[in-house]
């Protein structure tokens, strides 16, 4: 049994929609599997939460007036504890000095040692930017309505959903490159990140070739392969990169300059 | 609100009617109380926020009720309301990573506990289920409200009724996920 079926035979238990035989097995069922029973029990107690909607009103105001009052907080802390106010004009003008002198030594021995090289890691964090999907994107889904709600989730940051909406589609548009690179744009922006799910789609995109979406797919591997510190895979698919003239171009020479 | 002008009563009608002047009035003046409380019984500060915030819906909940009567001042009831979910949650830690000495267990021993277990556990169940994506919340909402799967499907403009069918699933999955991997699931559970 497919676990959507089993949802809605736990739906159908608790709004009493089981004919009586049905609801006996299936209570057998319960006294046998603790784990199935522990989801019957969360489901009630969920429908329960959501039902009694003045009680979670009250509970998200609170959660919102705690968020602004711990902003407020930190504001004042910070305030506080922030030197500046008691410092003289010629008290601030000696710290900067200092503070110049300070970097530019720090800098000129980081530039004699060569050690402002920055790992892959840094390197992804450095270049990853969450990429800016619209809804003026085409793609040739079947289920264009539920493509555009997978970039709504996308836009409004659950991310999570975005990926369910849009592996739900790639089911039957699995050769879809604009929802081959929705995808991977998901995944990657996912908390943890789904690296070896964005490699698929994006490679699927670049074996397809011809489509606009190349230089972005080989962009976004390439921080992949950084994030991974598979050095040699990312300066190779940079370099091609940096064949283009966009901004992915001048972005991936920036970074081949800092690998070198 | 001016603080002089706010007495018990005041703060009890706010919470009845979820006044956000009100909410925000209690913070400023007795968070650091309960912040000062359950760091004295080995807790964090981020212990001490969820405990204030627990507290808070706990009287919400309470004052509804038609035999409600506040017998002391506010700070009075809200501390020890504090005081004992924040024992009870202390309870389930002392078998774990927790040491206490010898005085706080008497002080555990001795302290009732009225109600909490169960409102500790939906605390948790709406906390995540506001933490879910505005649509998710929605979808799921509507259906309690008995709301066809027609309508639904119209109202967050999904492309068939099989597909909301879908997505009611997904995010019910999703809520259920988050409430089992929270750390406090695991407490409720022992």
């Amino acid at each position: 049994m497919s676990s959507q079926s089993i949802y809605e035979k736990i739906e159908a238990y608790l709004e009493g929609k089981l004919t009586e035989e049905e609801r006996k097995a299936f209570e057998a069922q319960l006294a046998s599997d603790p784990k199935l029973a522990e989801k019957v029990s969360l489901y009630k107690n969920i429908d329960q939460v959501i039902e009694d909607q003045s009680t979670l009103d009250f509970q998200k105001l609170v959660q919102e007036q705690g968020t602004i009052f711990l902003q407020n907080e930190q504001k004042e802390t910070a305030g506080e504890q922030s030197p500046i106010r008691f410092l003289s004009r010629r008290s601030l003008l000696i710290a900067a000095s200092l503070l110049i002198l300070v970097i530019s030594i720090v800098l000129i021995y980081q530039n004699v040692n060569n050690q402002d090289k920055l790992s892959g890691p840094e390197l992804y964090a450095q270049n990853f930017d969450t990429y800016n999907l619209n809804q003026s994107l085409r793609s040739r889904v079947s289920r264009l309505t539920d493509f555009q709600n997978g970039i709504k989730a996308y836009q409004s940051q659950d991310y999570d959903l975005a990926v369910n909406i849009f592996e739900d589609l790639a089911q039957n548009d699995s050769d879809d490159i604009v929802l081959a690179y929705c995808l991977a744009q998901a995944y990657l922006n996912q908390q943890p990140a789904q690296f070896a799910k964005a490699k698929a789609s994006l490679r699927k995109i670049i074996v397809e070739g011809g489509s606009i979406y190349v230089p972005k797919a080989k962009w976004y591997l390439a921080l992949i392969h950084l994030q991974e510190e598979a050095l040699v895979e990312a300066k190779s698919l940079l370099e091609e990169v940096a064949q283009s003239d966009d901004q992915f171009g001048a972005k991936a020479k920036q970074v081949l300059g800092q690998l070198d | 609100m001016p603080v002089k002008e706010v007495n018990s009563q005041d703060y009890i009608d706010g919470i009845k009617r979820g006044d956000p002047v009100v909410i925000s009035l209690i913070y400023k003046k007795y968070h650091k109380a309960i912040v000062q409380l359950v760091e004295r019984m080995q807790g964090t500060k981020e212990d001490a926020h969820d405990v204030f915030q627990e507290g808070l819906v706990l009287i919400y909940q309470k004052v509804h009720q038609s035999n409600f009567e506040l017998t002391s001042s506010f700070l009075t009831y809200f501390y020890a309301v504090c005081r004992n979910i924040w024992y009870n949650k202390l309870r389930k830690k002392t078998n774990r990573e927790v040491t206490l000495d010898d005085k706080m267990i008497l002080m555990l021993k001795e302290e009732p506990v009225f109600g909490i277990e169960e409102n500790e556990q939906y605390f948790l169940y709406r906390k995540m289920f506001l933490r879910l994506g505005r649509d998710c919340q929605k979808i799921l909402d509507l259906f309690l409200q008995k709301v066809s799967m027609e309508q639904i499907m119209e109202q967050m403009g999904y492309g068939s009724v099989s597909y909301t069918k879908k997505r009611k699933f997904l995010c019910k999955e999703k809520l259920i996920k988050m409430i089992q991997e929270d750390p406090c699931y695991q407490e409720l559970q022992e």
